[in-house]
């Protein structure tokens, strides 16, 4: 195995060869950008231009403003409601995807990445043809009479939830469905056997053993439901704006730079947050799994 | 027990109907007889789809996502794909932290992206399509490289060393033993990088000029300014598409691999 | 009976896996399924343990109809060939788990486990994680974990089908000691048929979804329903026979190149005979033309040393291919490829199957 360091390190060397275009890549095409983001973030704007000096008053505005908390606010009990609602719904899908034979299987996942896949302009578009004033549900509680006038479902806490869980969903089932297929089904069989209900069998032994997998879609679905822009966009838009809306809108309509990347960098500090904390927890528990 | 699982199949059923509703409308919608966007529709015709075809700038638009598409998949798989068999046979000191390093656009919000890259590009005075594709191939660089690390990976290399021991040169190994039994992971990481710029709207809703503007970024303006159903058309065609290409995914690797954030 | 199982059948997707399977089992017996991969012996053992619906038969555990009833309440204690251990949880734990279930308080749990770790030789694992112990000591666990409820039947898959050979043996042996001083009924399923010989008081062998026969070990060994049986158990040299005599001193059946042998008073099958079986170990080899009238005469293709005894593969003058399985030492020497011999056996040794 030992070999001289002169022979082991040329190889090594031209092994790296073929990784460097897409690090190279990376670092210009995203990294760069991204640090000129942050860059911009601390410039001044001021008389509607941006002044190119450096300055902390973008973020001392976002956080120290009560329009501004209210935003953030609000976009953290959106992401947090949606991601409950995705972990009770997306418990039960996973379990049922990973527990089916092959055929369902591959139905009941392909229905739920197809949504993902078709993007989130023509969902937007068919939740407005369904929530609008004139939309499908009013349309048919008015003529069912159980509503006197078309309920508001657009452009509030409601409406921008119920299209939220539903574009998220997948990231919590698929994490979930992975964790849920590596368990042996022999282990909630046993608990069965030894007398406990489907809720003990759920409760001691299911839950405890895909907490990592809970854990991860969770943190998933939290962090892309604080920063996710197309849904809220369409179904929220500027009345009920959340940080990404609002960085839109600082950026494509005010034109104030500075002020639109600080909002994509607490976006970004969010996200990198939760899911550098979610998969700490996660790789606890793998590693708690494979011990058996 | 048979009755737990009943009840379980029917709150998934309705589950499912809750995430597809959406797109079940707007199909329904697309074929509308009527130029009212009532749902259910009282009448059923193909006119939207005509008058979706003599849309020019719809017409432009879905050219436009197909050639980017097309483009930022190619362009991905080469760089990606060089770069997946340098991490999983290079021996590379520092393999996560390189393997980490190209995930990282998957954990950044899209918006971020598309407003730095326009930052960026302004900057340097880069013309609109060039920023977009560039824009796209960071979209899609990152599941190129995970099929293909996965693909490798499950792939047995004796396969490879069998063929080199019958005679074959490496490189000879590599091209017709290797490549060809990777063929479903190249054709799965193509295929999900052309859906993922195929959809994008973030990127594009910032680089897109006069000229570029993409499928996506046309269906929004449309919905956001018109009331007939010929963005529904629009979309319908879009979802077509996606779905043909998804079908062929899951036959052939599996999509539940493709997403997730790591 | 302590187990009545009644016509069961179940179909898969269109194929049967299980077919008007029936058997019972007396209290403190043990029973095994024995059969090749996909018999329908699992399948027969996850019906009775609940987790597969029957689509038509009855099971009755001590004299109660469970056909209907959900796993968790039928007490059976099951041992899984996975172990099903629960990896978040000690092995003082794993054990408890069914008296926690069942609320038993913490001063009547402590004393019980204690009482199966001992028993099982566990006591120095109780707080070790189920990562950080060996595959028998998983088996053992599993094994306490099924029996501390003191459910009045144990069902077992496989649950030595992980370990290697010389750990199988053992446990073999204590798993058995352990049912009998318990007095548990056991159902077991393996398809090692030395380990169904060992440890069983009857055995259901399976093939293709039915029970083929049952009996005890000795009685399937020694008197097998039919080709399947003989073959799966132990193992027999078929020959194919053409025309059988009843005579004075019994059955007298000619098989292929003419040959005569006699065959005692055997069970001739219902539809007829059509094979003469005899096992290896019955086979004796005389010296060619010698003293000891030979049945007939063959040529040893090989041999192999089986330590203790020798494996002849040999050829008869019609072509047809045998083994023989003799022991070695003392004054026998062994015989080199191309040597003629004499085969001969005693008439009773022989079987006549369908």
């Amino acid at each position: 195995m030992e070999q001289p360091p002169s022979r082991k390190q040329r190889p090594r060397l031209r092994a790296a060869a073929p990784v460097v275009p897409a690090l190279a890549f990376t670092l210009i095409f995203f990294i760069a950008p991204l640090a000129l983001l942050l860059a911009y973030s601390l410039f001044e704007f001021s008389g509607g231009e941006v002044a190119y000096r450096l300055t902390l008053a973008n973020y001392t505005a976002l956080l120290g403003s009560a329009f501004y908390l209210h935003i953030i606010l609000r976009t953290f009990l959106v992401a947090l409601v949606t991601t409950l609602i995705c972990v009770a719904l997306g418990y039960p899908v996973a379990w049922q995807i990973a527990r089916s034979g092959p055929r369902l299987r591959a139905l009941m996942v392909l229905g739920i990445v197809m949504p993902l896949l078709i993007g989130g302009v023509i969902r937007g578009y068919g939740w407005i043809l369904i929530l609008d004033r004139g939309g499908a549900i009013n349309h048919a509680l008015l003529a069912l009479g159980l509503a006197q006038a078309p309920l508001p479902m657009l452009y509030n806490f409601f409406g921008v939830t119920l299209t939220m869980v539903e574009v998220l969903l997948p990231f919590f089932v698929l994490p979930l469905v992975g964790v849920l297929s590596n368990m042996d089904p022999a282990l909630e069989r046993a608990a069965l056997s030894m007398g406990a209900s489907r809720l003990q069998t759920f409760l001691r032994v299911s839950l405890p053993l895909s907490a990592g997998g809970v854990a991860a879609g969770a943190s998933i679905v939290f962090s892309l439901a604080a920063s996710i822009f197309v849904i809220p966009q369409i179904i929220g838009g500027p009345s009920y704006l959340l940080l990404s809306t609002l960085a839109y809108q600082q950026i494509g309509s005010v034109g104030n730079w500075p002020f639109g990347s600080a909002v994509l960098v607490l976006i970004l500090v969010i996200t990198l947050v939760v899911l550098t904390v979610g998969s700490r927890v996660v790789s606890g528990n793998i590693r708690r799994l494979q011990e058996n | 027990m048979a009755t737990g699982k009943h009840w379980l199949s029917v709150a998934n059923a309705a589950i499912y109907l809750y995430i597809l509703a959406p797109v079940i409308v707007v199909l329904l919608i697309a074929f509308s007889g009527t130029s009212s966007l009532a749902f259910p529709p009282a009448s059923y015709s193909l006119r939207w789809f005509t008058h979706f075809a003599h849309q020019p700038e719809l017409m432009h638009a879905l050219g436009m996502s197909f050639t980017l598409a097309i483009l930022a998949s190619l362009l991905s798989l080469v760089i990606g794909g060089a770069a997946a068999f340098g991490i999983v046979r290079g021996n590379l000191p520092g393999r996560t932290l390189v393997l980490n390093g190209l995930m990282l656009p998957l954990m950044v919000p899209a918006l971020a992206i598309g407003v730095s890259f326009l930052q960026f590009y302004t900057l340097f005075g880069v013309p609109s399509f060039p920023s977009l594709l560039l824009g796209h191939i960071v979209i899609t660089l990152p599941y190129v490289v995970r099929t293909l690390v996965a693909g490798l990976e499950n792939f047995d290399v004796s396969l490879e060393n069998a063929a080199v021991s019958l005679g074959a040169t490496r490189t000879q190994a590599v091209l017709r033993v290797t490549l060809p039994m990777l063929g479903n992971s190249i054709l799965a990481a193509a295929l999900f990088s052309f859906i993922m710029s195929f959809e994008n709207l973030p990127i594009a809703l910032f680089l897109s000029g006069p000229s570029t503007v993409t499928l996506p970024m046309q269906i929004y303006s449309y919905i956001t300014w018109v009331f007939d159903p010929t963005v529904a058309a629009a979309s319908a065609i879009q979802v077509a598409i996606v779905v043909v290409l998804a079908v062929v995914i899951e036959r052939v690797v599996g999509l539940n691999r493709l997403i997730s954030l790591r | 009976m302590q187990v009545v199982v009644r016509d069961l059948a179940k179909r898969f997707q269109g194929s049967v896996a299980v077919d008007q399977v029936s058997f019972s089992v007396e209290k403190g017996r043990l029973l095994t399924l024995l059969g090749p991969s996909g018999s329908g012996k699992t399948t027969t053992l996850m019906m009775i343990a609940g987790f597969v619906e029957p689509d038509a038969g009855g099971i009755e555990i001590a004299g109660r109809d469970v056909t209907r009833l959900p796993p968790n309440r039928r007490e059976l204690g099951v041992v899984f060939q996975s172990y099903a251990l629960f990896p978040h949880k000690t092995v003082f734990d794993n054990i408890a788990f069914p008296l926690e279930i069942r609320k038993r308080p913490r001063s009547e749990i402590a004393p019980r486990v204690a009482r199966l770790l001992d028993m099982m030789k566990l006591a120095a694992l109780r707080d070790r994680g189920i990562g950080q112990i060996s595959g028998g000591q998983k088996q053992r666990v599993a094994l306490a974990r099924a029996l501390v409820f003191e459910p009045p039947v144990l069902l077992m898959d496989e649950p030595l089908g992980a370990l290697d050979k010389k750990l199988r043996e053992e446990l073999q042996t204590e798993i058995k000691a352990l049912q009998r001083s318990l007095g548990v009924t056991a159902i077991y399923v393996t398809h090692d048929q030395e380990e169904a010989m060992a440890m069983s008081d009857a055995i259901a062998i399976m093939n293709d979804g039915r029970i083929v026969q049952m009996g005890t070990p000795d009685q399937l060994y020694e008197a097998p329903a039919n080709r399947f049986v003989a073959q799966f158990l132990g193992g027999i040299n078929l020959f194919r026979t053409l025309d059988l005599e009843h005579g004075e001193d019994g059955v007298c059946a000619t098989i292929e190149g003419g040959i005569r042998v006699p065959c005692g008073r055997p069970a001739v099958p219902e539809n007829g005979p059509s094979w003469v079986g005899i096992r290896p170990e019955r086979v004796s080899l005389v010296e060619s033309g010698g003293r000891e009238r030979a049945l007939f005469d063959a040529t040893v293709i090989r041999s192999t040393y089986l330590g203790g005894a020798m494996l002849y593969i040999l050829r008869n003058t019609a072509g047809v291919e045998f083994s023989a399985r003799v022991p070695v030492g003392g004054a026998r020497r062994t015989l080199a490829a191309g040597v003629t011999v004499g085969v001969s056996w005693m008439p009773d040794d022989a079987r006549l199957l369908g």
